[in-house]
């Protein structure tokens, strides 16, 4: 392993933090979650994830659903030019959302992982309602369509599609 | 949250992508399609989709209930 690697995994790890600084938080990721109706258990783990900051676990049935939420989404968040908690945990809700409503439950099976990642961005726009949130959310939608090679144009019908969609259901 | 790209890059991308006049690399066809294939059936499933916790109004009369005034 190269000193550049050792450099790198140190830079990796969170600073330490108190248990009251991990209770706050918890505190922090609980509130938000509850206000977007997240369902099931919400943990916080001191821990970088390498993954964007939080994840969205599927359980049995809703209530067993898990949100995570890594230290590095503590960072983003603190980063002005960076995504706020409240826009991570909004794009984990919907996920959750997805893999929940009756009627787009139905269409998971045909989803890739490119596809889920931008209607999940879509949902959670819809959810946060008129912010600086949604904003973020339709942008990162955007950009995950450009990724996938779809024009601006695309992008840009795509997204105004799915909102029109998602207006009538959320 | 996928993908470790902070909102300034995004934003960065979004303005390079809006400027460029030359079209993406990448095969759009997969996701682009399958977006438009579901918001089709999406679309046509809403004809039929009746919510199971919301009550419907075509409810047969108890008998001997009264017409509504």
């Amino acid at each position: 392993m190269h000193d550049k690697d050792l450099d790198a995994m140190e830079f990796d790890s969170p600073a330490p933090l108190t248990p009251e600084g991990i209770r706050g938080r918890r505190r922090v990721i609980l509130k938000i979650a509850r206000s977007l109706s997240f369902v099931g258990r919400i943990e916080y783990r001191h821990v970088f994830s390498q993954s964007g900051g939080a994840q969205y676990g599927r359980g049995v049935a809703a209530n067993g659903d898990l949100l995570t939420v890594f230290a590095e989404a503590f960072d983003r968040d603190a980063d002005p030019s960076d995504f706020s908690m409240t826009a991570m945990i909004a794009h984990e809700r919907g996920h959750q959302i997805l893999a929940r409503h009756p009627r787009l439950t139905a269409l998971q099976s045909q989803m890739s992982a490119a596809v889920e990642e931008v209607l999940a961005s879509r949902i959670a726009a819809k959810i946060v309602g008129a912010s600086a949130e949604r904003d973020m959310l339709i942008d990162k939608a955007a950009a995950d369509l450009l990724d996938s090679g779809a024009s601006v144009a695309d992008a840009d019908r795509l997204i105004e599609r799915w909102w029109e969609l998602l207006g009538e259901m959320l | 949250m996928t993908g470790r790209k902070t909102l300034r890059e995004i934003r960065e991308q979004l303005t390079a992508a809006k400027a460029a006049v030359t079209p993406s690399k990448a095969d759009p066809a997969a996701v682009l399609e399958t977006l438009d294939r579901l918001a089709d059936e999406l679309r046509n499933s809403q004809q039929s989709f009746v919510d199971p916790e919301t009550p419907t109004t075509s409810q047969p009369a108890a008998p001997g209930a009264s017409p509504v005034q």
